[in-house]
């Protein structure tokens, strides 16, 4: 047998990025190029994985290539070292390497290693000797998420048996977790991951207290490892009425739950961690319905839900740390100045809020097409899906407020601002982050490309191409203008 | 076998040789390199015991040509052969160690006592004899209460060593007890002899005959203090006490030395009767259960309050011990889970808290030396890169998260064990309690990478270094044949089905013709 071809990609990818970080390149932008070279590499092993894998590693791939130059300037202007660049790209490989897993002991390794690493970032301040509390946070974290996910994870290595781990690749196990017990033990393992009741406490603390890069890629990336397990477990012949009632019941109060508390948060960072948890469970929701009804629309909706997500969701928390560099402050009442610092930001935050909210042509309208598409199809069978209906449209009405509310960061003038305390080396990270916005865009097209690619897979694209081209030139008009608007008032 | 045989003389020999070689030679290097190549001989001896086993199944020496159960027997397994090994290896590096880390002038004394502690271990884990079992624990018993006072300057060491003494002697009378319990009864002391007469009274042994008298109740009696005695040894809560004592005060050399050798006997004794001698099958069928449960309780609760215990702790030796002792709680579960793959696990646990706590305690001890026992002191292991990648080693292998190390295939044989059992709160215990020693093992390692000491004795590290990557090696070694290799993850698992195989047991040592 030849040497696999994606292990030699795996391999030429993790190279390129370490080579970026080593001590001598570390801090000049050839890093910040290898960097983005070694992950650009990885993504070619789309090829050998199915969709869902495929579009969560392009969504990592995506968020890692903009956070390269991002964590260092960060990680220089916040804390004078760039030891923390390390951490996050190994992370990012980590996790990667985790959705391109044929091999069930393949994805228990960079699994672990993952929450290993997660632990490391999350206790990054404490570490650095800044603030105490970070131990804390990842504590809990370790306790509350790592144990169960470890609990569930080690089960199915179990009832796998280990020659089969090693030997046969996981889209071709069918493990039995029929007993209610091991179902209950294994979903609630991965809903800890994925941040749902009961075991969603830990996330608000830990994604607020990591450092910015580290929230972006833990919101961002590592909370869908927990979906994509809980995917991969539907798979297996689990319990379905017990797991089908778990997740409606634990997602819809998540969904609420989360959407409440982030509208009523003053640290920035708390409120997109909120955020990040009310949206998990509603693609845990998707999933339920998944499980019950067996449509493969639903699995799309998870999909493209999910890259949306990633991206607006790691672009905000890269703003959240730009403004935390620049300002000091964190508290969403001391802040509202930031537009008039750097305007260009805050349109970036603004198309990120849109994606968000799923205006065309971003991939977020994608996502809330499909979501609303996917339930609206069965609306009529049960109640039940109705009621899902109505908690995602109470979910959605909360992401309008609280975005609302983080935007009050950037527009609303009530903070009185202290010139002398900015930190303006910061504003070389808008870049990045504008970049991120960016992409929110550009995927919507990309995903067209990767349809013809992939010919009868996602067939919804073509139909909507007109509806795109057109809300594109609109997006165009409004950003322009909202610019022009918000340069009149600024200062620098 | 003659190696079997003469190994426990082969040892009493060396560490009378050792003080000899320093009485009458007094060069100290020659001392060093003496007790090196007397412990490499035992490595070596181990290792071939090892092959022997995975050979030809069980090894038999009879001492002095004397039949069993008329003379003492030594009956090897592939278990005792394997922690035979480890527990050679671990005496070769404690000895290495102990040449850069106890002063020259009281060296010796060290290596005639880590031989003694070591002939102790090897009669325990080799013997077929209940009593003889008896006269080894005593012999480990009393060195490692010498080790344990070791710096006699110290007048906590000379009160932990008083506690361990004191307690350890009474635990061991308990089990005393027991064996004249069991030769009032059975008539024999031969493990193989009790375990065919626990099944069938009736059967007549050539040399013992058949039971003297009713076997029901002294049998209930003693398992019961047995197992009182091994839980001691292997400090399982309640009977913990006196570790966290000893491992904060002896040694360095001495504590890693104990991890892999003294306190594996508790857990080694409990599967060696509790699964071969009083086994399934033997006419206290309706209690063993019972009793079994008990033990899986104490073992469990024991595992879970030492595992919260550790993230507090701001003392390194103490977080080692309390990890040390969920750990060891963790092998006693899955010794009792009565399921092959849980036994193996278990087994396979003691390797791998052997070899992840003497990374621990030989990299801490670096720290300890030129700084302190306290937590913070550890980031004086960062001047040294083979230091702190050995303490980051041996604190992944214990959490057992990365496949490529042993620790992980531990814990996921522990959980197939227990899913097999149906024991699920089992899988629970076992993965709660090593996350809640990570979160101390996380807390050390944040203590390394934290940059605030800086004044600290800078020392020559060369010997710990070494130490330090045979060790990392050996780990390593470990993990990747497990997962590379599956006929020896099929030996791994084989493990448990051989202790439990009483009848291959009974037959080969008393020579009977089925």
């Amino acid at each position: 047998m030849l040497i696999e071809e994606r292990l030699v990609i795996m391999v030429v990818a993790g190279l390129f990025v370490l080579t970026g970080n080593l001590p001598l390149v570390r801090e000049s932008k050839l890093s910040v190029a290898l960097r983005s070279a070694g992950y650009i590499i990885f993504l070619l092993n789309i090829q050998y994985v199915d969709m869902v894998s495929s579009i969560l590693i392009l969504g990592g791939v995506l968020i890692s290539v903009s956070l390269t130059g991002f964590s260092l300037y960060y990680s220089k202007i916040k804390y004078k070292t760039t030891s923390l660049v390390v951490l996050t790209d190994v992370f990012a490989l980590a996790m990667l390497l985790t959705f391109s897993s044929k091999f069930l002991i393949e994805l228990i390794t960079f699994w672990l290693l993952t929450e290993l690493l997660g632990f490391f970032l999350i206790a990054y301040d404490s570490i650095i000797g800044v603030k105490r509390e970070a131990m804390n946070a990842a504590l809990k974290y370790l306790l509350f998420s790592m144990i169960p996910t470890d609990i569930a994870l080690f089960i199915l290595l179990a009832l796998t048996g280990f020659n089969r781990a090693v030997n046969v690749p996981i889209q071709d196990l069918f493990i039995d977790i029929s007993s209610p017990i091991l179902t209950m033990l294994v979903i609630v393992g991965l809903f800890s991951k994925a941040a749902v009741f009961p075991l969603h406490f830990w996330l608000p603390d830990a994604h607020s207290i990591a450092p910015a890069p580290a929230s972006s890629l833990l919101s961002g990336l590592m909370v869908k490892m927990g979906i994509y397990g809980l995917y991969l477990v539907t798979k297996f012949n689990i319990d379905k009425e017990i797991a089908f009632m778990a997740l409606i019941i634990a997602a819809s109060i998540t969904a609420i739950y989360g959407g409440l508390q982030a509208t009523i948060q003053h640290d920035i960072k708390r409120i997109l961690a909120y955020s990040t948890t009310s949206h998990m469970a509603v693609m845990t929701l998707l999933l339920s319905m998944y499980l019950r009804l067996g449509d493969e629309i639903f699995i799309y909706a998870i999909t493209i839900y999910a890259l949306a997500h990633i991206l607006y969701k790691a672009g905000l928390f890269a703003d959240s740390g730009l403004v935390e560099v620049l300002t000091h402050e964190k508290d969403v009442e001391k802040l509202g100045y930031v537009s008039k610092i750097v305007p260009l930001e805050t349109l970036a935050v603004i198309l990120m809020i849109l994606s968000m909210l799923g205006m065309p042509p971003t991939v977020g309208f994608l996502a809330k097409l499909l979501l609303f598409t996917s339930i609206s199809h069965y609306l009529t069978y049960s109640w039940i899906y109705l009621a899902i209906l109505l908690i995602v449209s109470i979910e959605i009405s909360l992401t309008i407020l609280y975005s609302i509310r983080y935007l009050k960061v950037h527009i609303v003038s009530k903070g009185t601002m202290n010139f002398k305390k900015l930190n303006l080396e910061a504003l070389t990270m808008k870049y990045y982050v504008t970049l991120m916005a960016l992409i929110s865009i550009i995927t919507t097209f990309m995903l067209s490309i990767y349809e013809t690619l992939y010919a009868g897979e996602i067939k919804i694209l073509g139909e909507i191409m007109p509806v795109l081209y057109v809300s594109s030139a609109m997006l165009l008009f409004i950003l322009l203008s909202l610019y022009e608007l918000l340069r009149v008032k600024n200062y620098v | 076998m003659l190696v079997i045989g003469l190994l426990p003389i082969y040892l009493l020999i060396s560490a009378t040789l050792i003080i000899l070689v320093k009485l009458i030679l007094k060069k100290e290097i020659i001392v060093d390199l003496t007790a090196i190549l007397l412990s490499l001989v035992t490595l070596v001896a181990t290792v071939n015991a090892v092959v022997a086993t995975i050979e030809r199944g069980i090894i038999i020496y009879r001492f002095g040509g004397f039949p069993p159960p008329l003379g003492i027997v030594y009956v090897v397994d592939k278990v005792s052969a394997i922690l035979s090994m480890l527990g050679s290896l671990s005496l070769t590096v404690a000895i290495t160690y102990s040449t850069w880390l106890l002063s020259p002038k009281w060296r010796y004394l060290f290596y005639s006592l880590a031989f003694l502690l070591m002939t102790g271990v090897i009669g325990c884990l080799y013997t077929g004899d209940m009593f003889n079992f008896f006269v080894s624990l005593e012999l480990l018993a009393i060195s490692s209460y010498a080790l344990t006072a070791f710096y006699r300057g110290s007048s906590r060491a000379i009160r932990a060593a008083a506690i361990y003494a004191i307690t350890g002697s009474i635990a061991t009378s308990l089990y005393l007890l027991a064996s004249f319990l069991i030769y009032s009864s059975y008539g024999t002391l031969n493990m193989a002899d009790i375990a065919l007469k626990a099944r069938n009274p009736e059967y007549a042994v050539l040399f013992s005959g058949k039971v003297y008298g009713d076997i029901m109740l002294p049998t209930i009696v003693a398992m019961i203090l047995i197992l009182w005695t091994l839980l001691f040894k292997s400090g399982i809560i309640p009977n913990h006490f006196w570790l966290l004592h000893v491992y904060s005060e002896a040694p360095t050399s001495t504590v890693a030395l104990f991890t892999s050798t003294a306190d594996i006997i508790g857990v080694y004794g409990i599967s060696r009767f509790f699964l071969t001698i009083w086994g399934e099958g033997t006419l206290i069928e309706y209690f063993r259960p019972f009793l079994l449960n008990i033990a899986l309780i104490i073992a469990s609760i024991s595992a879970l309050a030492s595992a919260l215990l550790v993230v507090t702790q701001s003392n390194i030796r103490r977080l080692i011990a309390y990890s040390t002792i969920s750990q060891l709680s963790l092998a006693l579960m899955g010794v009792l889970s009565g399921v092959p793959e849980g036994i193996s696990g278990g087994i396979l646990h003691l390797i791998t808290n052997g070899l992840g706590d003497m990374l621990l305690f030989y990299s801490a001890g670096i720290s300890i030396i030129s700084c302190g026992k306290d937590l913070s002191c550890l980031s004086t292991l960062r001047s040294n890169i083979i230091a702190y990648a050995a303490f980051i080693i041996g604190s992944l292998n214990l959490f057992g998260i990365l496949p490529l190390l042993p620790g992980f295939w531990s814990k996921a044989l522990l959980t197939l064990g227990f899913l097999k059992a149906e024991l699920f709160w089992g899988v629970i215990v076992v993965l709660a309690s090593s996350g809640l020693c990570a979160a101390g093992y996380f807390k050390a390692i944040s203590a390394i990478f934290n940059f605030k000491r800086d004044s600290f004795i800078t020392i020559n590290m060369t010997v710990p270094a070494i130490v330090l990557i045979i060790l990392m090696f050996s780990t390593l070694l470990l993990g990747i044949l497990i997962v590379l290799s599956d006929v020896f993850r099929e030996f791994v698992t084989q493990w448990g089905y051989d202790i439990m195989n009483y009848r291959r047991y009974i037959v080969i040592t008393l020579n009977l013709t089925v």
